[in-house]
């Protein structure tokens, strides 16, 4: 642990000294052990502020586009920020060779405010592995098993490592497969639950629009949301289903799976369930595994003569 | 405020018979911004078009709704109306009141509700329309005719006689295409040659007319007016600038080979050309048989030619072109034997397809115009053809008509009868399809002077015995089986396009019907022309069709590209996308959706927006719907635009 926080901030004051990066991306000590926070680090001597640990829970991938205004970027990056990064990058948004990407393999990150509820206080420190997760707070000690305390996001993970680096702090781990569980479970229901049940998440938003202002999909530079015209205002269920639809239509075959939106919704809207829902009909309907990682053809984003178009045919 | 004048139509009683007009103009009336409503029997009349142009100059209208017919039919009309009384065209919209709304109800009441909406929708986007001016396309004057058949070679001398400039490109070394294979041609038994071949010397040596055969079109960009074409031109291993077209080579050459051709019916050499009177009179080398590219030494070619101009090394060569006009003339294909198990095709020699007859009874064929059959070269005494055989067959072959082969069975019948006076020609049909001048009359001479016996029904099976084929049928008129001995069985097999058909209309961004036939814009109306402006279709490669038709419609595709050519500049519509640089993010999306590939890259400010080529942008909207932040957008349809339609609707 400790050696890849001093691995990490050994490369951010090089990169940073060397005069060719502005920024390095990483996260910083907060208000409690347990809540570190996304940090922009301009100048080598601020690199000994970079901490690394299983609290750090955030998506950095977004924070590129702020931060390349003011020169190329270094950036500490997880499996999830690497494909938030492919995403950007394959949307013409961010040049791949402004970047130094610093991959760091993650076996999950600690949702402080479950780990507090299990200790009774705030965790100081944390270790993650493949079994379980050990909160410690002093003297104590307790393992706990990993969907009690992990980020929702993390326990549908199968990507461990970015598949683009510069450099590496540790060894990558192997990538998986995605389940699509939950899906699954949602598409035995029949339609009057499915209704019901989303209903009750979406009349909860409070438009704060966290879930877009994350999201390493949702880079336009000017959004149809922010549209008048285009977006009613929260005063029906249906405008709701109106906004939540269309954020999700905008981001449908191009979703990395990340899963920063529903990680920061105030209101705990499981979001990735609707992201989750279209890459599983991308998988099904296109034949490609893995449609949360970027790749040149983008089924949703073609013309193709041939297109099969198996939807015609499929009731569901 | 705006000043918008409704005309709701009765067209006749397609209207009116369903919907309450009056009603419908009451509550256009009553709409915000609508000054001038009324009705009229006909608007599409002249009286009707100049009440409309009355009612811009009187009320001083800023906006048309024009409730009618489909916007298909009479949207230019009315458009051009508008104009003429000095309101932009792009200020008038059709609401659909007939299509959409009385042919397809028949409850009078909620049908003038729902035609009411309709021109409510109509009322809210031509608020919301801006005027707009067409834009103009330069035409390069040269047209490209793609098919050197008799479609392509009457398209391009059509074309060339009318003074424009024209490539031809034909996929064989030679012009002439199917009908070069042909021994006579019905009604008047014309020979086939005889009347080709002046037609095709007469394209060789026109002025204007650029031949280049043995070779194919690759790509294809551009938009009407300003086509860029990439054509490959095969090997040929001979210099065709040298070559004086001696035609030693072939006499010398000791490799036989099966040329195309002869289809099936007789030998060509691995050198040579593939009929006497070809043009241009050059040959190629057919590598898969010859003996230098087999390994071997050989190379008599290269010794006997007196200007040495046999190139073993001659490589495939590439050339740009640009052209404002293409006519698509590529042909056909018959149905190949593998499907026709029952009649013995491709397992018993004596049973061959039509086009092999025609090689048979050619006078330049392989027996010199005498009919023998293939296996052991006996002249036949009794011939039974069978017609359909894979065409009118939804289960197993074709469901269409492929509509030569009535007559050309009963003009295979007719000589045959004459070169073979004891013989019995039997046909097996289901229908006899002879609409054409002469054609009925044709098949009659047929039955009553050359004897063909008629026998409507189908074959069941084909097999050989005692050194003929017994054929097996049912005659449906009386009833009874039928067993024929034949010694030669012809097949009228479908019509099929040409190979590689669909991958030319891939090419050329133009549709293909679900049998690969090329898809013409309008069944009726637009039959020579593709929904892709610039693109014409002549001859069987849109659908099938004998000579006389080829020739017309090929006539008619010309006069189509001279259209465009004469002009040198035309106006498309102005109802193409547009990008809002301002809010384009650059991801190109757009790009990638785009049918048209009319989207491309700018820079603009140190960043990448999406820019449209209006010349070849089609105004599909493919781009507006990707497109997330609402930077894409249609003149003419603009995101705000259809949500006011739908508002105005659901209100």
């Amino acid at each position: 642990m400790t050696d890849r926080q001093a691995a990490l901030r050994d490369i951010a004051a090089g990169l940073l000294g060397g005069g060719q990066f502005a920024t390095f991306i990483g996260f910083r000590a907060g208000l409690d052990p347990s809540r570190p926070v996304p940090h922009f680090v301009r100048d080598a001597s601020g690199a000994g502020a970079l901490v690394i640990n299983p609290f750090c829970g955030a998506g950095l991938a977004r924070h590129v586009l702020e931060a390349l205004e003011d020169g190329p970027v270094g950036i500490l990056t997880r499996g999830c920020d690497g494909l938030g990064l492919e995403r950007l990058i394959a949307d013409g948004r961010v040049a791949r060779e402004r970047l130094h990407i610093v991959a760091v393999a993650c076996r999950g990150a600690v949702d402080p405010a479950r780990a507090r509820a299990i200790l009774g206080r705030i965790p100081e420190r944390a270790e993650v592995d493949a079994q379980a997760v050990t909160l410690i707070a002093g003297e104590e000690r307790r393992s706990v098993p990993r969907d009690s305390c992990l980020l929702s996001r993390c326990l549908n993970c199968v990507d461990p490592s970015p598949r683009l680096a510069d450099s590496w702090l540790d060894e990558p781990l192997p990538a998986g497969v995605r389940d699509f569980k939950a899906v699954s479970h949602m598409e035995q229901q029949p339609p009057e639950a499915r209704y019901a049940f989303w209903a009750r998440q979406f009349r909860r938003c409070i438009r704060c629009y966290a879930c877009r202002n994350v999201c390493p999909a949702c880079s336009c530079r000017s959004c149809s949301l922010d549209d008048p015209e285009l977006q009613e205002r929260a005063t029906s269920l249906a405008d709701q289903f109106g906004f939540q639809f269309t954020r999700a239509y905008h981001v449908a075959g191009r979703c990395v799976a990340c899963g920063e939106c529903q990680r920061a919704c105030p209101m705990s809207i499981p979001l990735s369930l609707l992201n989750e829902k279209f890459l599983k009909d991308i998988r099904d309907s296109f034949g490609i595994a893995d449609p949360h990682r970027p790749s040149a053809v983008e089924p949703l984003a073609c013309y193709r003569p041939d297109d099969p178009e198996s939807w015609r045919g499929d009731a569901r | 405020m705006p000043r918008i004048g409704a005309f709701i139509c009765h067209c006749g009683l397609n209207i009116t018979a369903t919907v309450d007009v009056e009603r419908v103009a009451a509550r256009a009336r009553a709409i915000p911004g609508v000054v001038h409503a009324e009705t009229y029997k006909y608007f599409c009349s002249q009286p009707g078009q100049e009440k409309i142009a009355e009612a811009i100059r009187s009320s001083r209208l800023d906006g048309v709704v024009v409730a009618a017919c489909s916007p298909s039919m009479h949207e230019a009309t009315f458009r051009e109306a508008a104009a003429l009384a000095g309101l932009n065209p792009y200020l008038v919209q059709i609401a659909n009141l007939r299509e959409q709304c009385s042919w397809v109800h028949s409850h009078r009441e909620t049908a003038t509700v729902k035609a009411a909406a309709l021109v409510a929708a109509m009322v809210a986007k031509v608020r919301r329309d801006q005027p707009l001016e067409p834009i103009r396309l330069s035409v390069y004057p040269r047209a490209l005719v793609i098919g050197g058949g008799v479609a392509g070679m009457q398209a391009a001398w059509d074309i060339a006689e009318a003074g424009h400039s024209v490539l031809v490109v034909e996929r064989e070394p030679n012009l002439g295409g199917r009908m070069a294979q042909l021994s006579e041609t019905f009604p008047t038994l014309d020979c086939a040659s005889c009347i080709l071949t002046p037609r095709t010397a007469e394209v060789a040596r026109h002025p204007r007319i650029e031949l280049l055969t043995w070779s194919e079109v690759r790509e294809v960009s551009g938009y009407v007016g300003n086509f860029s074409v990439k054509i490959a031109r095969r090997p040929a291993f001979v210099d065709w600038d040298r070559c004086i077209g001696c035609m030693l080579c072939q006499e010398k050459c000791p490799a036989p080979a099966p040329i195309a051709f002869e289809h099936g019916m007789g030998m060509g050499k691995a050198i040579g050309v593939s009929f006497p009177q070809a043009v241009p009179n050059r040959p190629v080398i057919r590598r898969e048989y010859c003996r230098r590219f087999q390994g071997r030494k050989c190379q008599v070619c290269a010794k006997v030619c007196p200007v040495g101009a046999v190139d073993f090394e001659q490589a495939e060569s590439f050339r740009e072109e640009k052209v404002g006009a293409i006519v698509v003339a590529t042909g056909f294909d018959v149905m190949p034997a593998a499907q026709f198990g029952e009649y013995g095709y491709g397992e018993y020699p004596d049973v061959i397809d039509s086009l092999a007859f025609e090689r048979l009874n050619s006078s330049s064929g392989p027996t010199g115009g005498v009919i023998r059959r293939p296996s052991d070269g006996k002249i036949p005494r009794e011939v039974v053809f069978i017609q359909c055989a894979g065409s009118r067959d939804p289960d197993r072959g074709k469901p269409y008509c492929s509509k030569i082969c009535c007559m050309y069975t009963a003009k295979h019948a007719f000589l045959y009868r004459q070169k073979v006076p004891d013989g019995q020609a039997y046909v097996f049909y289901m229908d006899i399809r002879a609409g054409g001048k002469g054609y009925e009359e044709f098949v009659q001479r047929t039955v009553d002077q050359a004897g063909a016996m008629y026998l409507r029904g189908r074959v069941a099976r084909v097999y050989p015995e005692d050194g003929r084929l017994l054929v097996e049928g049912v005659d449906t008129l009386s009833g009874t089986t039928v067993e024929v001995a034949a010694d030669l069985v012809v097949l009228a097999t479908a019509v099929l396009p040409r190979e590689g058909a669909r991958d030319l209309a891939r090419t050329l961004k133009i549709a293909v019907d679900e049998h690969g036939f090329y898809s013409e814009a309008h069944p009726k109306l637009r039959p020579v022309e593709t929904m892709t402006r610039g693109i014409f279709l002549a001859g069987a490669a849109q659908a099938p069709r004998d000579v006389a038709e080829t020739v017309a419609q090929a006539s008619a595709a010309a006069a189509k590209a001279l259209g465009l050519l004469t002009r040198g500049e035309l106006a498309a519509d102005p109802l193409v996308a547009q990008v809002d640089e301002a809010r384009c993010s650059g991801c190109l999306v757009c790009r990638h959706v785009c049918p048209y590939q009319a989207i491309e890259p700018r820079d603009v400010a140190a960043r990448k927006v999406a820019s449209v080529n209006p010349g070849l942008c089609q105004g599909c909207g493919a781009c507006a719907a990707i497109c997330r932040s609402g930077a894409m957008g249609l003149h003419g349809f603009s995101g705000k635009q259809v949500l006011a339609e739908v508002e105005a609707i659901c209100l």
